[in-house]
């Protein structure tokens, strides 16, 4: 499958690799954890540059309008200070952070029921990156992506948070499945209807 | 399985362009709510669990002693003294003082002859409702002291103050 492949991929690369070329953040400090877990504030606030870009934007990307998205992404590390507890290691940080933020963002669009609004585009970069060749060629694949952007905003809820996370947030399956806490095959399964999702949506569109 | 090879690879490229920042005080907004002690309770919440974990324990205490009078007193007659000092003596058990409504008037006067600028909401006083706010006042360090209706205080900052207020105003409409 191809969740299967992308996973291998992500793990030789490491995914706090992923994440600093993402976030274009810096590297957290060795001893990041050990000094949140022992109630050291400067840690938190180390915490706060090193992820709130990346939270706010996970906000963004699961539908939520800017004002919101900051909203939320406030009261995630807001949650986040009294729940250092269940930080356990390094390797778990990013997993147990965005953990607190999908909890956050799910029970707002809980409380949100079905007055949510319609979702509010995000900004890309104006840059193309795999985009090669001519003019044309290159706003074809700008109009592309945003029919896909389009797409994934359409997509279920629980289907479109596993494609944020896996592919749009590159986290690994193993990590991204802890945070939405669901099984790995569960997970898999989600991502696999997602592709299938977004592959009938461009179908029709005449665009893959 | 090429065309979702190829959505794939489109979804990892939708996600490197991601490129909106949030408002430029965001962090810092963020790092204002850091409290002094991460491992501890938020401002307005730690008050409520001390508060129901002693008051849990009272009353059990309370009811034992009680569930002992009871029968201490069936025993011997004395039901009708019982029954007319009950209400008073499990207040006393338990060391329940509801804050009287003159009281806190009181206090909201003396604030304000010192020279405080206190927010009184006279028409939460004795309702005993832990959110809702009897008065609140700023405090020199900018941080706002705030006294609810059941006569438990906390010391939160503006934004949190802002959600409190929030809060109580979404139960009274209700």
């Amino acid at each position: 499958m191809v969740a299967d492949q992308q996973v291998n991929t992500e793990q030789k690369g490491g995914v706090g690799d992923q994440d600093r070329q993402r976030s274009g953040q810096g590297r957290p400090s060795s001893d990041l954890v050990a000094r949140l877990r022992s109630g050291d504030r400067s840690a938190a606030e180390e915490l706060v540059d090193l992820y709130y870009q990346r939270i706010y934007l996970y906000m963004r990307q699961l539908g939520h309008n800017r004002q919101t998205s900051e909203d939320l992404t406030q009261e995630a590390f807001m949650r986040a200070w009294y729940h250092i507890d269940q930080l356990k290691d390094d390797s778990a940080l990013a997993g147990w952070l965005f953990r607190i933020a999908h909890n956050t963002s799910y029970q707002y669009r809980r409380w949100l029921g079905r007055r949510a609004g319609q979702i509010e585009p995000l900004e890309l970069s104006a840059q193309i990156h795999s985009a090669q060749g001519s003019a044309e060629d290159r706003v074809m694949h700008m109009d592309l992506l945003d029919r896909l952007r389009q797409a994934v905003a359409s997509l279920p809820w629980k289907v479109r948070q596993t494609v944020v996370l896996h592919y749009l947030q590159g986290m690994p399956i193993s990590t991204a499945a802890q945070v939405i806490g669901v099984r790995e095959g569960t997970f898999k399964s989600r991502l696999h209807r997602a592709l299938r999702l977004l592959r009938r949506r461009l179908d029709q569109d005449g665009q893959i | 399985m090429d065309e979702h090879r190829r959505i794939a690879e489109l979804l990892a490229e939708l996600g490197r362009m991601a490129d909106e920042r949030p408002s430029p005080g965001l962090a810092e907004r963020i790092k204002r709510q850091i409290p002094d002690r991460l491992m501890a309770r938020p401002t307005g919440r730690q008050p409520i669990s001390i508060f129901i974990h002693l008051r849990i324990n009272r009353l059990a205490a309370a009811a034992i002693i009680m569930a002992s009078l009871v029968v201490f007193y069936g025993l011997f007659g004395g039901k009708g003294q019982l029954e007319g000092g009950l209400a008073g003596m499990v207040d006393d058990l338990i060391g329940w003082r509801r804050p009287q409504t003159e009281a806190l008037v009181g206090v909201y006067q003396e604030l304000v002859n010192s020279g405080k600028e206190v927010v009184f909401f006279q028409e939460n006083a004795g309702k005993q409702d832990p959110t809702l706010i009897l008065m609140y006042w700023k405090l020199p360090e900018g941080d706002y002291r705030v006294v609810f209706s059941d006569g438990r205080m906390s010391k939160v900052d503006a934004e949190s103050l802002i959600r409190i207020q929030a809060c109580m105003i979404h139960r009274l409409a209700r």
